[in-house]
């Protein structure tokens, strides 16, 4: 056992002392973690740009202007940019925000034209202007839609703006007035930069308040919670592609034949390689869980569950990691194959899109690599699964890395015997 | 003295390529054993199947008694390999270098330190000890990777072409620490294919080309095999085509046997003095140049010669 362990610590020490493994092993998962997290807003529903952003009005007033409001949103001039729907209850177009849905929600209260234009103005009475009412138009954002939200948030300010400065509001009240007989098209020009001007004399927080609120955070898809374990296995699937490799390129430097050489048996220089790439990769699993903690928020769930899970995909991974080296004659050709199988590992299994979207076929073939469970695994952990729900994912990666462990061994007897 | 190592008719095969051809012979312990022969001769197979890294196809040898194919645990325990290439850890220190392979051969604690210490010492890379193997020379390398083939003192070291590629001082070093080493008790099993070396260190010298050995003595025994012959080595210009002129002057009544090496041409003769007019008549005639002319009394190279009609650097 002092051997084996004296050969796991070398090679654990050897692959951290290497700048460019330390860069594939800690750096770049957490970089593309970062990016996919930043690219895609934490949590979304697979809609990553800002075109045809979702929003939900809901216009409670029955008065005059709300009626622009909503058409403004219905414009062809947004039309690129949003996709409104309009819906009467409050209520449910929070929780349609909340489903990560919709962008936001613009809810115009019952009194927003009242707050503009008080009841009189468009009979030619400005004494409302002088107490106004207030109204409050609520913004409800999705959290995980930062930027759309500040679009639709940019959108209602413009809109307001144009209503309060007097510009929109006099305009309506001139047309109605005239429609009415009120007032003659004559007039039109001086009684509507009169009303303009006495509407707009009045600071927009008097009478149209905009009120921000949160959603609650959509449970059902969140990128960077997905994206931090996805990465954290893709990139292990490299680190422990390049360590297994090592064994090959000991031969080639003379290294192996020297421990071959010293009263040491095959199978301790063999295991002793096996148990240094396994704690490789659960020392670079456990940094990149602590930083993403750190870095990201992310909360990963029953710490005994996270703790078993991470030592059943190192242990897969480890496997898999050694099978290239089993069945290669050089380090070059144990590269090419780890990378391959490396990469496509990371397509089938869902580390660069989920593997819900996959097909089912597909879905299913992911199964034989260690990305695929320990992605669900870690995901469902990180939205609240217990150690009872992640047992079948352990297991199954348990019995991976033996039946690996398995071949690899018996490759290697083949080759140094 | 006793016989530490004894070989009998090994014989190794790949596919069907047999590099090693049934090679028997002793080593007596305390003395320098070489084995003298050129590139592919068969050398590093018969050290990696004499210290257990490959087994025989065919045959076996045993060390102080230990058959390397039936004990093998055994034999690793008495024997010391310096590797041809340097296999060390460049990203390892000297001192985590000589660590972990002692702890590989099962020493631990303060005994490994001190041993550590000493083979620093010993190397002269006490000052360079905390330093990574790739910031070294290829000489200082070199040293170290010796001093690791030493580390757990063993009865018997075999040391595989030990001086390739480095520096006339580093080469001078280690020659002599090989012979220090050696008056300290220790048994060497040294290969190289440079003539001089095998001369200066050895006891008794086993000459191996083609995976045969061909000849297996006292540098006395085996000059005697070349009889009174003296050896005339011509060195030649670069754009001379040796072979061409071994060859013909293979044809001259006074020369033995001739053959071609870098730029030389080794011509076997009964007398030199003799001899000498009419190679230089001939290589005269043919428009030949001659830089210099080295008379040499019979050595390895001539028994070489004599056994293969090659030269060994051919």
């Amino acid at each position: 056992m002092k051997k084996i362990l004296n050969v796991a610590l070398k090679d654990l020490l050897l692959n951290f002392r290497d700048p460019m493994g330390l860069v594939l092993m800690l750096v770049a998962p957490l970089a593309l973690t970062l990016v996919i997290g930043a690219a895609f807003g934490g949590t979304g529903g697979g809609s990553a740009g800002l075109g045809e952003i979702p929003v939900v009005i809901v216009n409670l007033d029955t008065g005059e202007l709300s009626p622009y409001m909503v058409e403004a949103f219905q414009s062809e001039e947004l039309a690129d940019l949003v996709e409104p729907v309009t819906m009467t209850d409050a209520m449910a177009a929070r929780q349609v925000v909340d489903k990560d849905e919709a962008a936001a929600a613009v809810i115009i209260p019952a009194n927003f034209s009242e707050s503009i234009l008080p009841a009189g103005l468009i009979q030619g009475d400005l004494s409302g202007l002088e107490t106004p009412q207030v109204s409050i138009v609520e913004i409800y954002t999705n959290p995980g839609r930062p930027v759309s939200a500040a679009v639709i948030r940019s959108i209602v300010d413009s809109l307001l703006s144009r209503f309060v400065s007097g510009r929109l509001s006099g305009e309506i009240v001139i047309n109605q007035l005239i429609a009415s007989g009120r007032l003659s098209p004559a007039e039109a020009q001086t009684q509507g930069q009169l009303i303009g001007q006495s509407v707009g004399a009045a600071e927009p927080p008097e009478r149209v308040e905009i009120t921000s609120k949160t959603g609650a955070q959509d449970k059902s898809f969140n990128w960077l919670e997905y994206s931090a374990p996805s990465m954290a296995i893709l990139f292990m699937m490299f680190t422990l592609s390049a360590a297994g490799r090592t064994l090959l390129i000991e031969r080639d430097h003379g290294t192996l034949p020297r421990m071959l050489i010293s009263p040491t048996r095959r199978a301790e220089i063999l295991g002793g390689k096996m148990l240094g790439n396994f704690l490789t990769g659960l020392l670079q699993m456990t940094i990149l869980i602590l930083t993403g903690r750190l870095l990201f928020g992310i909360t990963w769930g029953n710490p005994l569950a996270v703790g078993l899970l991470t030592i059943a995909v190192v242990a897969a991974t480890t496997g898999w990691g050694m099978l290239p080296t089993a069945f290669s004659r050089t380090s070059g050709q144990a590269n090419a194959i780890g990378t391959a199988i490396a990469l496509i590992f990371g397509a089938v299994a869902g580390s660069f899109v989920p593997r819900a979207a996959l097909p089912d076929w597909l879905q299913k073939i992911g199964l034989i690599t260690p990305n695929a469970w320990g992605i669900e695994g870690y995901y469902n952990l990180i939205n609240g699964a217990t150690l009872a729900d992640t047992v079948p994912a352990i297991l199954a990666l348990l019995a991976m890395a033996v039946i690996l462990f398995g071949f690899a061994a018996l490759a290697f007897r083949r080759q140094y015997t | 003295m006793s016989v530490i190592l004894e070989a009998q008719q090994l014989v190794k095969k790949f596919k069907d390529f047999t590099a090693v051809k049934g090679v028997s012979f002793e080593i007596q312990a305390g003395e320098i054993f070489s084995l003298l022969g050129p590139n592919g001769a068969g050398k590093t197979t018969t050290i990696s199947m004499l210290s257990t890294l490959l087994v025989p196809t065919n045959g076996d040898a045993r060390i102080d008694g230990h058959s390397v194919t039936r004990d093998p645990m055994a034999v690793r325990r008495l024997i010391g390999v310096v590797p041809q290439e340097i296999a060390l850890y460049d990203d390892l220190s000297a001192s985590e270098n000589l660590l972990f392979f002692g702890r590989m051969h099962g020493m631990s604690g303060e005994v490994l330190k001190k041993r550590a210490a000493a083979v620093l010492e010993q190397v002269g890379l006490t000052d360079r000890a905390k330093s990574r193997v790739k910031t070294f020379s290829g000489g200082m390398k070199r040293r170290l990777n010796i001093g690791v083939g030493l580390l757990h003192s063993p009865r018997l070291v075999f040391m595989d072409e030990p001086t390739v590629g480095i520096d006339p001082q580093s080469r001078r070093n280690i020659l002599d620490a090989v012979k220090e080493l050696n008056q300290q008790g220790l048994t060497v099993l040294y290969t190289t294919h440079y003539m001089e070396e095998a001369q200066e260190l050895s006891d008794r010298v086993g000459i191996i080309d083609h995976g045969e050995l061909i000849a297996c003595g006292t540098q006395k025994e085996l000059t005697q095999l070349v009889g009174e012959h003296e050896t005339l080595r011509l060195h030649l210009g670069d754009d001379i085509a040796v072979d061409d002129l071994a060859r013909d002057l293979a044809e001259l009544p006074q020369v033995l046997k001739a053959s071609a090496a870098d730029h030389e041409v080794v011509l076997m003769v009964p007398e030199a003095e003799e001899a000498l007019p009419g190679v230089i008549a001939r290589t005269n005639q043919l428009d030949v140049k001659i830089r210099s002319i080295d008379i040499e009394e019979p050595n390895l190279e001539a028994v070489f010669l004599h056994l293969t009609g090659r030269a060994l650097r051919d």
